[in-house]
């Protein structure tokens, strides 16, 4: 039953594939695919090592699932699955595609092997080309895709040197490998930088990051959420996953204050870039630039724990709030913040949830975010990373007064009424994500079952 | 006994509860939430002062509690504020755009005043501070405008960002969040550092100089019922953080020292603290001097008050601490006193400005006496509650000998004479102007309760503060600091004693010989105001006859062209930081691919080259 | 010690004490400046039979606010001057006669006699008013930083100040603070409304400022005020800075010669304009006070 985790790749590949055939079973498929891997995630996959082909490791192909992978999954999964069903009707025919991309993101979180990893980046990489398309602006698409192509070349390309020093395309092999001969950190700064260059590209970081803008500033109620959340959260896994294990063993000396610069650099352009911005999903996707950048950050300095919890909240809120404004823009055609003013004075319910999912983003206390941004800083405090510190805290200034102007403008009418009508489906999803930030801020207790260790490939490696 | 988890519940519960009332009936939910904020009052009043308040925790297991004589006496003057301010919500709410979540704000706000100050650590002092902010962040835009809101989240926002710099600094020094432990453990260095960030988040928060561009936003533009508890209560919360930063943390720098032994003996630290204090009142008063709206300018008054907070914890003697603290206690009630009166005025005639005003006193003569009273105890002057204080913390400075300080206190002792008379002569005296001489009329009764309970306190608190004077002698002690000595009816400063009873006894005595002599006297005949000397005009116009726009033009004609330097240094932060922000579009986010590329490039290479060398 | 009703009538006795010596003094005075502007002038008690003829005149009144105004500003007067110590061991109050209740209940009855004035409705009234105000902001910080000094020096009981300066081996603090001296008399300019600072009053100019509404008993409250408040002011100068007096006579003989010299020169006088009243004070006044209180303070050199 060890097995089971391949069928989270497996059915929606399949489904895929079917689904080309016949136009009209494919919403169906989809639908029942997401909502198969959701409960067989939650209910039969079990934690464990999963070898595929029968070679055994490290040569064989493996997927691995412990409480990080798990935690990633379940995020991913469920927030695909809500996205998918409020948006079946009117995307039909993103329905392959999006199978595709369910396939590819469930890979990428669970594959244990490098260059599988690659195959899982291109394959989720080109499902997300496709769903971005869905906002006609085929230029943006373009430069997301060859942008996206150099990234994931850089990434092969670290990959490939990684191989010829070590052999191994196994992330468990390589890393003990690394550990047992001492390899001089040095020697690692090419490939490592490459990788993270690579994945940094599909992370969002500044500033190898010039497809975003593109691709969300003109998103809508599919592909908003999905790249700004499903796609933003995958892929900080998946970052955090190497890091956390490969990179950290390079990141030393002058190369991790390089590296720590420009993540802190990012962070701090990234909330100017949202405070000059008017437009509501440019402010958003700036924002979530910068707490990716922090998400990546907080995984550079160890603090795995805080940093999967910060991925969980960001993918929340920002579903929430892509979804809101996708949808406002739509029904409005604008989304000016000064043309969207009072857009929640006959939403209240909306605005509430809105309001909810932002606080939470800023940090400020009753939800999710502030138990996150204490317990982050914190660790960046046990860790003396003052300067670090610093930024954040100056960069969350930034990022409070131009949400804060936002909301405003979002909450009281100026002289156009704006009408925006959010089905119930809508709704319903809001008020349970207001409601689950709610919750995590206020009982911190779940949180604070876990710790840093979730992530346990090294504990694997410590193991044999 | 008054359990602090409960109540804390109790307001949150109390704040769903009057969503729904308000939603309903606004006046019944605004009824409800008077009954809420009332019991809240009772219950800490009824147990705080015997110090009795039940800490225990039972319900939420991550939250402790502890009452100490500081955090109480915070606590009970907030929450006294918000009790008499809630009586104003019924006639006020029903006009807001969202009025039921005006209530709710109101009570979770409520709801972190208590948690702040009955914390016993710094995550949960902070968690509460941070509540507090947003809460009534979201009152604000319900006033006039929309970016006040703003302005009030940034200086907030970096003011409890530095705290909890702070905190973090102290954690890692002490490995706890506990307050004591905290603060009890630092040393050196991190002393000062940590000095510094509760600075700033104490006078981001006080809205003293040079962090005081949101006060006037903030305060003058709120909703009316909301400026006397951001000005009377709220901003005392920086007084509170101030409290930790400068009489508690006492990082060990250099005294200051002249070759006179007597004399000022004050690390550097907390004399920079008093200099800032100082600039904060004259700067306070300079801007309430030249201000038309009658709610910024007691705003600006609040910013030259918390200097005076600011000077009194700087000098750091016992009578200067002492003089702080009632201090705290007397601008609450004589700010809130007077934001509640012009509250009053600007509810029947739609206006806060001096030069839109006039003559109000023929109408609301209630109205007038409660913001008289207020205005003579922000001025300080006899019988009031402001004069105790203000003579403490002269008494300590002058016992300094600090020159310069001592320009500046008596500098914004006296201009506020000048401009706490500003509203009096032009909104309320003055001719009696034509729009408002038939729909004008005095205030409900129920507004006029709280208001004339807060001018019986700011009697009370300036004749008989013996009471009082005790207590803050207990907090005097928790801060390892001398009593200041007190009896019944005196107060013994180091340069002379004072008897604000007898002052009070002298001047009613005083009062009643001059009434006796006017009443004897022949009876006046009464003319209307129209009928006054004109050098011979024939003016028709009551307008014509009122003197208010530019009342101070002589003097404010001296400096009115430095008054928009801190403003524009603020504004022209925001305009760099937006700027840094299109520079990175221009630089990352552009339409051609090359750039990115561009960028990786020339990081890889940075590394290379750096690794090669 | 305790209060009882006699402290209360020596008190009143001396505020009615100061009355009779002040407008007695401001008849002679009057007829001194006759002399020298070649008249004759009045006779001594002019001013008595001024004050009295408008009391007993009918007057009119612009509402509740313009009679208590009044009230409130003679209630305040006639308090602070219960207060004032005559001689250093004659007192109403013994050592509560602390020096900051005068500096502020005197504010009192300058609040109330504002408030009144604003009542009235007339504008000059209120340009008066505000004049008066901006006039004690110059004036009063270049006084209170050598108030700082002296208080620093004697304590803040105007009797025990008198008794240091007069204690052996102590000057009066004229010849030991001379600067301090200096900007004491030129603040008691101020405080009088004498020329060269006369601005709020500026008869010609703005119709006597905030005066120019009254008549009848009001105006002749106000001058009873008046002449308390000057009678306070000019007192406290002596006590302060001309070592007080140790019988009524010294008192009597030292008030009326700071009283006329400050009105010889203000005879000889323009009038400011406000502005130049606020600049005047915060130039030199304010600097002398500064340096005096450095020298007596940080460096210890009293005379």
């Amino acid at each position: 039953m060890s097995s089971l985790a391949v069928l989270l790749i497996a059915i929606p590949l399949i489904a895929a594939f079917v689904s080309i055939l016949s136009k009209k079973v494919a919403p169906y498929l989809l639908l029942i695919a997401s909502l198969i891997n959701v409960i067989l995630l939650f209910y039969f996959v079990p934690d464990g090592i999963v070898v595929i082909g029968g070679y055994d490791l490290p040569y064989g192909i493996n997927l691995f699932v412990d409480t990080f992978s798990r935690t990633g999954l379940g995020v991913v999964n469920v927030l695909f699955l809500v996205i998918v069903l409020l948006n079946i009707v009117e995307f039909k025919k993103y329905s392959s595609v999006l199978l595709v991309a369910l396939a590819g993101l469930n890979g990428l979180l669970l594959t244990g092997d490098l260059f599988n990893l690659f195959v899982f980046l291109e394959i989720s990489g080109i499902a997300a080309y496709l769903i971005t398309t869905s906002n006609h602006k085929p230029l943006a698409t373009f430069r997301y895709l060859i942008i996206g192509a150099v990234g994931s070349s850089l990434y092969l390309f670290g990959l490939i040197i990684f191989y010829g020093m070590f052999g191994t395309l196994n992330l468990m092999d390589m890393v003990s490998f690394i550990q047992a001969n001492n390899v001089d950190p040095s020697a690692l700064v090419l490939p490592a930088m490459l990788m993270f260059i690579g994945l940094g590209v599909e992370a969002k970081l500044l500033p190898f990051n010039s497809w975003v803008k593109g691709v969300l500033k003109d998103s809508n109620t599919l592909s908003g959420p999905m790249i700004a959340a499903v796609y933003a959260a995958t892929i900080s896994f998946v970052f955090g996953r190497i890091i956390n294990n490969l990179l950290t063993l390079a990141f030393v000396g002058n190369l991790l204050i390089v590296v720590l610069v420009l993540l802190a650099v990012g962070i701090f352009i990234a909330e100017a870039m949202a405070f000059a911005s008017t437009k509501v999903r440019e402010i958003l996707l700036y924002s979530s630039i910068a707490q990716a950048s922090i998400v990546i950050l907080l995984f550079v300095n160890g603090i795995v724990l805080w940093a999967v919890y910060l991925i969980i909240a960001n993918a929340l809120s920002k579903t929430v709030m892509f979804l809101v404004i996708n949808k406002a823009t739509k029904d409005h055609g604008d989304d000016e913040s000064d043309s969207l003013q009072g857009v929640f004075s006959k939403n209240i319910l909306v605005g509430i949830t809105f309001s909810v999912a932002t606080l939470s983003v800023m940090g400020l206390p009753l939800f999710m975010g502030f138990v996150v941004k204490l317990n982050y800083l914190t660790e960046l405090a046990v860790g003396a990373q003052w300067a670090l510190l610093a930024v954040i805290l100056i960069s969350s200034i930034i990022e409070g007064i131009y949400f804060v102007r936002m909301l405003i403008k979002l909450w009281y009418p100026e002289k156009n009424e704006v009408t925006v009508k959010f089905d119930l489906g809508f709704k319903v999803v809001f008020v349970a994500i207001a409601l689950i930030l709610l919750a995590l801020g206020t009982y911190t207790a779940p949180l604070n079952t876990l710790d840093n260790s979730i992530d346990t490939i090294a504990e694997v490696i410590d193991n044999g | 006994m008054a359990n602090i988890e409960l109540l804390l519940l109790f307001l949150l519960a109390s704040g769903i509860v009057s969503y729904f009332l308000t939603k309903w009936k606004s006046f019944v939910g605004s009824v409800f939430t008077i009954f809420s904020t009332m019991f809240v009052f009772a219950s800490l009043a009824m147990y705080g002062f015997s110090g009795q308040l039940d800490t225990t925790v039972n319900v939420i297991p991550v939250l402790s509690f502890a009452q100490t004589n500081i955090g109480f006496y915070f606590a009970i003057i907030i929450v006294f504020v918000y009790l008499m301010v809630s009586f104003f919500h019924p006639y006020f709410v029903g006009e807001y755009k969202y009025k039921n979540s005006y209530n709710v704000m109101f009570l979770l706000s409520l709801a972190g005043v208590i948690g702040t100050f009955f914390a016993d650590n710094f995550i949960q002092l902070f968690f509460a501070f941070e509540f507090i902010v947003w809460t009534s962040m979201l009152l604000i835009p319900m006033g006039k405008s929309k970016k006040a809101a703003v302005s009030y989240y940034g200086f907030s926002a970096a003011g409890s960002f530095a705290m909890l710099f702070g905190i973090l600094v102290m954690r890692s020094v002490s490995g706890s969040f506990d307050i004591d432990l905290g603060l009890a453990s630092l040393a050196g260095g991190q002393a000062t550092l940590v000095f510094v960030m509760f600075l700033v988040a104490a006078f981001s928060k006080l809205g003293a100089f040079p962090f005081h561009i949101w006060l006037p936003e903030a305060h003058g533009n709120a909703p009316h019922p909301f400026s006397p508890v951001l000005s009377g209560a709220l901003v005392k919360l920086g007084a509170f953080v101030a409290v930790f930063a400068i009489l508690r943390i006492m990082p060990s720098t250099p005294l200051i020292d002249f070759a006179n032994s007597n004399l000022p003996h004050i690390p550097l630290g907390q004399y920079a603290v008093v200099i800032l204090g100082s600039l904060s009142i004259v700067f306070g008063t300079l801007m309430a001097i030249k201000e038309d709206d009658a709610k910024k300018l007691l705003a600006y008054s609040s910013m030259s008050h918390g200097g005076y907070i600011l000077v009194a914890f700087g000098i750091m003697t016992s009578q200067a601490v002492a003089g702080g603290f009632y201090h705290i206690l007397a601008h609450a009630l004589a700010s809130a006193g007077a934001f509640m009166a012009i509250a009053a005025v600007a509810k029947q005639t739609g206006t806060t400005k001096m030069s839109e005003l006039g003559g109000m006193i023929h109408k609301m003569p209630i109205t007038y006496i409660v913001y008289l009273v207020a205005i003579i105890s922000m001025a300080g002057i006899p019988p009031m509650g402001g004069f105790i204080s203000k003579w403490l913390i002269f008494q300590a400075v002058i016992d300094k000998g600090m020159i310069f300080v001592a320009i500046a206190v008596f500098f914004g002792s006296i201009g506020s004479f000048l401009y706490v008379f500003r509203p009096l002569a032009a909104l309320f005296l003055g001719q009696e102007l034509r729009e408002y001489k038939v729909k004008v009329k005095e205030a409900p009764f129920l507004m006029l309760l709280p208001m004339l309970i807060i001018t019986a306190l700011n009697v009370y608190t300036g004749v008989i503060p013996s009471a009082i004077l005790n207590f803050t002698n207990g907090m005097l002690v928790d801060l390892g600091l001398a009593p200041v000595s007190i009896t019944m009816w005196d107060i013994v400063g180091t340069t002379g004693t004072l008897n604000p009873a007898l002052i009070a006894l002298v001047f009613g005595f005083g009062v009643v010989i001059a009434f006796i002599i006017f009443i004897v006297l022949k009876k006046s005949k009464k003319v209307t105001l129209m009928e006054t000397y004109t050098a011979g005009n024939f003016v028709h116009d009551e307008q014509l006859l009122h003197y208010t726009k530019d009342f101070y033009a002589p003097l404010e004609r001296l400096y009115i062209k430095y008054t928009t330097i801190m403003k524009e240094f603020y504004e022209t932060l925001a305009v760099k930081v937006k700027e840094i922000g299109r520079f990175g579009k221009y630089l990352f986010m552009n339409k051609f691919i090359g750039t990115t590329i561009l960028w990786i490039i020339a990081i890889l290479l940075f590394l290379l080259v750096g690794e090669v060398l | 010690m305790s209060i009882t009703i006699l402290n209360f009538l020596i008190g009143l006795g001396i505020a009615f004490f100061g009355f009779v010596l002040q407008t007695s003094i401001a008849g002679l005075n009057r007829k001194i400046v006759g002399r020298l502007q070649k008249r004759v002038g009045p006779r001594w008690y002019q001013e008595f039979l001024d004050i009295f003829k408008l009391l007993s005149k009918r007057a009119t009144s612009h509402g509740w606010i313009f009679d208590f105004g009044v009230i409130m500003a003679l209630g305040g007067i006639i308090a602070t001057a219960m207060f004032m110590p005559l001689t250093s061991t004659f007192n109403a109050f013994g050592t509560y006669d602390n020096f900051f209740i005068f500096v502020y209940l005197l504010a009192v009855g300058m609040l109330g006699m504002a408030m009144s004035a604003s009542g009235s409705g007339n504008p000059w009234a209120s340009i008066g008013v505000m004049r008066a105000l901006t006039t004690m902001l110059a004036y009063e910080v270049p006084f209170m930083i050598i108030i700082l000094t002296i208080i620093k020096i004697a304590g803040s009981s105007l009797t025990g100040i008198q008794l240091y300066q007069q204690a052996a081996g102590n000057n009066w603090f004229l010849i030991a603070l001379p600067l301090g001296g200096i900007v004491g008399f030129i603040s008691l300019m101020g405080m009088l409304g004498k020329k060269p600072f006369e601005t709020y009053i500026a008869p010609a100019e703005i119709a006597s400022g905030p005066m120019v509404e009254y008549g009848g008993k009001q105006l002749g409250m106000l001058f009873i005020m008046h002449e308390i408040t000057v009678f306070i002011e000019v007192s406290l100068f002596v006590h302060l800075f001309l070592g007080g007096a140790t019988n009524i006579f010294i008192f009597i003989l030292k008030y009326f010669l700071v009283y006329t010299l400050a009105n010889l020169i203000s005879n000889v006088n323009g009038r400011f304009k406000i502005d130049q009243v606020v600049t005047f004070f915060y130039k030199w006044p304010l600097i002398l006070a500064i340096v005096q209180a450095f020298i007596a303070i940080y460096l210890g050199w009293v005379i």
